[in-house]
């Protein structure tokens, strides 16, 4: 028995019925008569977390591909000083293609804000939010390969199949919404581990990730799965609801107490709220022309990432605890650096820094925990000319928001930027840290699975402490 | 060895916790109901069976069962594709040919891609062993059995099947659609509420000018996706 999760497909126990009742036998007969109330204890029913939370939910801008660290945020003089030179120090035993010497950073740095930290001309709008930013400098993982980075970062496993990060958050803390489920990934890639970066594994299916259409799919046709239904008309929908309604008391009456059965009635009701609320949350035409701007709706260049920022404010807003937004398979410069990265910044920057700014002035910021980054950063030596290999060994991600410190700079890589030296966070770092600004002890958020209880952290992780704010 | 399992009470017995017996009629109480529910409502000593929900195999097959569109065909393969052409590679691409009518147990289980159908309903995760598949109650799976386009295909087929049926009346078809999807016949109230439930539509699609051959046609439907959606279809009681 798992204290976690209620199963639905049990009969209500007696005991279930007093914990439920919250009152013990005083208010047995309350609980019998509110029969529908048995959906507060379905799987995605709010739970309380371990210690009092300082996020309530968790934005991750998820930059596929491999940013390069040393071309965005990781400011190495020295990488300047010494272009083309060998590097003075070994290359990594096991590397993804080959490299040759050190390769300068084709892009100027800048310092910003009152926290003077440097920025590449990739990210001019960023720039403007670096205050905000808790910059993590000493990210490294265990893969440098795509496939396994991308499942370590979002599973915490490069080898077996794990539950997605979302999955855990939604397994632990529920849904603060019951009109849209808890863990969403808006147009999330099908490569590189796909459908294992947001499936539940082997927690229970209501934690997978519900994907909005995919990477292949424009942001503005995204959909929820069977949100839509173009034949059937409102009014009759209502109708066939109220005679099924009718026949599922009937046979539930006849059953007698079960509550699967009761789940299965208030789930009908909760679907047809989710189909009203989901496509309005997807419709922006409530925004302001000046929203929609400052997410870059306005640029045909950013706005399919921008309509992906902004619907992720929304369904944040409305309290889906995890949602992801994936800039798809385009990081990967092992050439043409200068040309992509630009390009792909310019997709990114405005949206993202429109919706830091977005989320701030609606006090969303506080509580929400926006995460960016790619799967590993990229290589201070250069692969041909203008290109960078994957490097899992040192890169930059940042936070934001929901209880870390702001403008804040944690660890350093060296003075290439190709190994993290300094206060190293390991992405099972990073996982302990999100769960503990969400109030979950990473240790004891676990689920048992064949005869042994997991964790997203597996045995490792330690919380950054010097981060919280 | 089975026959004496297939063949013995506890084996035949009914999920329903209500009793036949007046006897059993207990005071405050709306219906009589077996004392089994008075001394042991978590049927921890099996007095009762066991309701459980369909699998997601068993959810599609039925759909298609019912609505006459099953292909019972045994074996052989609907992997069509080439070696490899199933794992979507660069750019994104996606697997959708599970428009089949065979059995479930034929359809590919495409790793990156899982029949949506299977992943609404509590299917395994195929790419992790898994020794027991929970059993959720989430709202994605009523919204399929609204909106889904293999709900809408199949009730269309079921009540074109029943309206075909020129030996039977109207109560006759109400009759076979509880007998397909229930497995037994409906009460007369329920005959009643269900003619009443089809007028009803009928008259909601003349106001959305529908032409009079789909409307009774499409009225049939909603009846028949009420009938499918139904608790009683997707339990074993």
């Amino acid at each position: 028995m798992n204290p976690h999760w209620a199963t639905s497909d049990r009969p209500l126990t007696r005991r279930d019925l007093l914990r439920r009742s919250g009152a013990g036998f005083g208010a047995l007969a309350l609980a019998g008569l509110l029969g529908a109330e048995s959906r507060a204890a379905g799987p995605l029913a709010p739970r309380r977390s371990h210690f009092p939370a300082r996020a309530k939910r968790v934005l991750f801008l998820f930059m596929h591909g491999g940013p390069s660290q040393v071309d965005t945020f990781d400011y190495k003089p020295r990488l300047e000083r010494d272009d083309g030179k060998p590097l003075p120090f070994p290359k990594p035993r096991v590397v993804s293609s080959e490299t040759g010497n050190l390769l300068r950073s084709p892009f100027t740095f800048k310092q910003y804000g009152k926290s003077g930290a440097w920025v590449s001309e990739l990210f001019p709008h960023l720039s403007t939010c670096v205050d905000d930013l808790c910059f993590l400098h000493s990210m490294h993982g265990s893969n440098s390969r795509h496939g396994g980075a991308l499942l370590e970062l979002h599973t915490g496993s490069d080898t077996f199949v794990r539950p997605a990060m979302g999955s855990w958050i939604a397994y632990g803390l529920g849904s603060e919404n019951e009109n849209l489920p808890g863990f969403i990934t808006i147009c999330p890639t099908l490569t590189h581990g796909g459908v294992n970066n947001w499936s539940s594994a082997f927690l229970p299916a209501a934690y997978q990730g519900t994907p909005i259409g995919t990477a292949s799919v424009p942001a503005e046709q995204a959909r929820i799965p069977f949100i839509e239904n173009t034949e059937t008309p409102r009014p009759l929908q209502k109708a066939e609801l109220e005679l099924l309604r009718e026949m599922n008391q009937e046979h539930l009456t006849k059953a007698g107490p079960d509550q699967a059965l009761e789940g299965r009635i208030a789930s009908f009701e909760l679907a047809f709220r989710m189909q009203r609320t989901a496509p309005e949350l997807q419709d922006l035409s409530g925004e302001t022309r000046q929203t929609l701007a400052l997410y870059g709706l306005d640029d045909p260049r950013t706005k399919n990432f921008g309509r992906q920022c902004l619907m992720a404010r929304r369904f944040a807003e409305r309290g889906v605890r995890f949602v992801q937004v994936t800039h798809s398979y385009k990081w990967d410069q092992h050439g043409n650096l200068k040309k992509d990265h630009a390009s792909n910044a310019f997709e990114v920057d405005r949206p993202i820094a429109g919706l830091l700014k977005d989320l701030k002035r609606r006090g969303l910021l506080s509580d929400t925990l926006v995460l960016w980054g790619g799967e590993f950063g990229r290589t201070p030596v250069a692969q041909g000319r203008d290109g960078r290999d994957h490097n899992p060994h040192g890169y930059t991600m940042w936070l934001a928001g929901g209880g870390v410190k702001a403008g804040h700079h944690h660890g350093r890589t060296d003075d290439y930027g190709y190994y993290a030296v300094e206060d190293k966070v390991h992405v099972h770092d990073l996982h302990a840290t999100i769960l503990h600004l969400l109030g979950l002890d990473h240790t004891k958020l676990t689920y048992r699975h064949a005869g042994r209880d997991f964790r997203l952290t597996d045995v490792h992780g330690n919380v950054v402490k010097e981060i919280l704010a | 060895m089975h026959r004496l399992i297939l063949l013995s009470s506890t084996y035949q017995q009914s999920a329903s916790g209500a009793s036949h017996d007046p006897g059993h009629w207990y005071r405050g109480h709306d219906w009589p109901r077996s004392p089994g529910l008075l001394v042991d409502p978590d049927n921890r000593l099996h007095w009762r069976w066991q309701r459980r929900r369909l699998d997601a195999e068993e959810v599609r097959d039925a759909l298609l069962d019912v609505s006459g569109q099953l292909d019972l065909a045994m074996g052989g393969s609907l992997m069509q594709g080439s070696n490899r052409g199933y794992v979507p590679g660069y750019p994104n691409s996606s697997y959708d040919h599970y428009d089949s009518r065979r059995r479930s147990v034929y359809l590919p289980v495409i790793r990156s891609d899982l029949y949506r159908v299977f992943q609404a309903f509590d299917f395994a995760d195929p790419s992790t062993p898994s020794g027991e598949r929970p059993t959720t109650t989430v709202a994605p799976q009523a919204l399929f059995m609204m909106n889904s386009k293999l709900v809408l295909e199949q009730t269309r087929h079921l009540a074109a099947d029943l309206l075909g049926r020129s030996d039977q009346d109207d109560t006759g078809r109400v009759r076979l659609a509880y007998e397909r999807a229930y497995g037994r016949p409906p009460t007369d109230a329920e005959t009643g509420r269900a003619l009443a439930f089809v007028r009803r539509i009928e008259g909601l699609l003349q106001r959305e000018k529908v032409a009079p051959a789909e409307r009774r046609l499409r009225a049939w439907q909603s009846l028949c996706r009420v009938i499918l959606a139904a608790n009683e279809f997707i339990h074993v009681d």
